[in-house]
């Protein structure tokens, strides 16, 4: 059976698909998913936003601690976005966007990694109107680098639909 | 205004953003990092009044004014692009000025009534109070309700770029 095929007939399965597929079902599905993208860009795009010399007079430690709130917004989102994937898989899987988009989460979540093993402690020790070590900033330049790709390549994603020979690299998945 | 409509949607600018193939999702990406700026200052200011962050000092919630001005900067011209893509589909929807409403109270709650309030030297130090929880959770209900408005705008509307 194609990959695409036994996605799909997972969705049935668990109803998702129907769910989906009802009047409201995805919009109500896509407006969690802006919410859940605010929250991330409030608590940790602000975080980096601080980090890189926005808003200096704001001490940087207390800052993170709105930093679970951003990991809420990604876990709905994680879950919206895997309902919107197995309900059109192929939307998604020959997308060029999707790739990119993907791509953009890989390198925010081994960042994510970076900065917990090495930068967190010396960053959260950053006061009101102090600069962030230059570490620190790379850290925070490409994780709102990253999660702005994210969020481009979810917004290019209903834009292309191509079909399956569009996508060169997919053969090599199959 | 009839004429009006016809005329930006059949401009220059108005059919090379509705026809070209990269112009209208450059826009909306542009339009939805600024939602996520403006919404997402807006929401951590909230969670701060609602008593979450609470290292957060109360006196400096307006440092981050300079976010949501970039916010604005990236929505206000790529709001206007997407209106002149599809003028027809926006003024026909009564969830469009409903939205620009909602706007409009969520920037004077964040800009003006905010601000105001935690300047009360009283609510300075020590647990937020109640009516400073109030303004938390009407800054959150604000700009929730814009983000829903929005999104629903692509599927509410009774008219795309068909003249009537």
């Amino acid at each position: 059976m194609d990959p695409m095929d036994r996605i799909i007939a997972f969705a049935h399965r668990t109803h998702i698909w129907e769910l989906m597929n009802t009047d409201w079902g995805w919009p109500i599905a896509e407006i969690t998913h802006y919410i859940g993208l605010s929250v991330l860009f409030g608590t940790v795009g602000l975080y980096d936003l601080r980090v890189l010399g926005v808003a200096k007079g704001l001490p940087v430690a207390p800052l993170g601690k709105l930093i679970p709130f951003g990991v809420l917004g990604f876990c709905i989102n994680l879950v919206t976005g895997l309902m919107f994937f197995v309900s059109a898989p192929a939307n998604y899987t020959y997308s060029p966007a999707f790739h990119i988009k993907v791509i953009c989460m890989f390198i925010a979540g081994v960042n994510v990694i970076v900065f917990y093993s090495f930068l967190a402690r010396r960053t959260n020790a950053v006061g009101a109107g102090e600069d962030a070590p230059l570490a620190s900033k790379v850290v925070a330049a490409i994780s709102f680098l990253a999660w702005t790709g994210v969020l481009a390549g979810g917004r290019f994603l209903g834009f292309f639909k191509p079909p399956q020979h569009w996508c060169e690299w997919c053969g090599l998945f199959s | 205004m009839h004429g009006f409509i016809i005329w930006l949607q059949n401009s220059a600018i108005g059919t090379w953003t509705r026809e070209a193939f990269l112009p209208f999702p450059i826009i909306l990406s542009i339009h939805v990092l600024g939602m996520a700026l403006l919404a997402g200052a807006a929401f951590a200011s909230g969670l701060r009044l609602s008593g979450f962050g609470a290292g957060i000092p109360l006196a400096q919630i307006r440092r981050l004014r300079p976010i949501c001005i970039a916010g604005l900067i990236l929505i206000v011209p790529s709001g206007l692009l997407l209106f002149i893509s599809y003028p027809a589909k926006a003024v026909t929807n009564p969830l469009f000025y409903v939205k620009l409403i909602a706007i409009g109270i969520g920037i004077w709650l964040t800009w003006f009534a905010t601000p105001k309030a935690v300047d009360d030297p009283a609510l300075q130090s020590g647990p937020v109070t109640g009516r400073l929880k109030l303004y938390g959770a009407g800054l959150i209900a604000i700009w929730a309700f814009v983000i829903i408005a929005g999104r629903l705008l692509a599927y509410t509307y009774s008219f795309n770029n068909i003249l009537w």
